[in-house]
């Protein structure tokens, strides 16, 4: 069980580790855009997961502040970016 | 923990299929080249893995309010997950972050205009204009009757 726990720990790290690579070396704008949302998946899902291996409900309402507000600055980023120059 | 072992693997199971989505949308991130395949690769983990995380807490305390704000993260996730991932495809194919070799077809391809929209074709963008060959041929813009306004109007009226 401590390995699989260890397998899973190591892909979510993984993952945030990928995004942080994009949202540095990306591009365009988009693409750091991008990175972030995963990232802010990325860090929803780990949250989510240590909750159901603890049995706890501790940080549920922070996974809701998530899930609402993850939209607001790709949305503002893309919507003011068409009118840009190249970033 | 220390549950039964048919709910540990459960969590587990689930926690670990949530892992392996949010492990693909990352090696997705780095291994696509383009803004659109980036985009394919990061939407899997914010609906999927989301709803596979928050079932595996439900599954874990039943209770009434943890229910609830299940029910409702992922409600708000799946609302504004296609949103952003709608605005973000939009923005990079109005400022033409994508490779259109790669596109088999693409339907707003000289259509802007027919948006009311001021921005030109990508292909305008892109230097070293290889398109593929459509798979449908279609008429060609500039000979458009529909559109009296077009731009390249002038050499039509010779005809």
């Amino acid at each position: 069980m401590t390995i699989i726990l260890g397998i899973i720990i190591a892909m979510f790290g993984v993952s945030a580790l990928c995004a942080v690579y994009r949202i540095v070396r990306g591009p365009s704008l988009l693409d750091r855009v991008i990175a972030s949302d995963v990232l802010v998946a990325t860090a929803m899902c780990a949250m989510g997961a240590e909750m159901a291996i603890n049995r706890h409900t501790n940080t549920l309402p922070v996974m809701l502040v998530l899930a609402m507000f993850a939209i607001v600055g790709s949305v503002s980023v893309a919507r003011f970016m068409s009118n840009q120059a190249e970033a | 923990m220390t549950g039964e072992w048919w709910r540990d693997a459960l969590t587990i199971a689930l926690v670990f299929a949530a892992a392996v989505l949010c492990l693909a949308a990352g090696v997705g991130l780095l291994r696509f080249s383009d803004v659109l395949a980036r985009l394919h690769a990061a939407t899997k983990p914010q609906v999927l893995g989301v709803i596979l995380v928050v079932a595996d807490v439900i599954f874990s305390t039943p209770t009434i309010g943890t229910i609830t704000l299940g029910f409702s993260i992922i409600l708000f996730q799946a609302l504004t997950a296609p949103i952003s991932a709608h605005m973000v495809g939009r923005a990079a194919y109005r400022t033409g972050k994508f490779r259109s070799d790669v596109l088999f077809r693409d339907e707003l391809r000289g259509r802007n205009h027919l948006l009311g929209l001021d921005y030109p074709d990508p292909e305008d963008y892109v230097s070293g204009n290889t398109v593929a060959t459509p798979l449908v041929q279609e008429a060609p813009v500039e000979h458009d009757p529909v559109v009296p306004n077009h731009e390249q109007t002038p050499g039509d009226t010779a005809r």
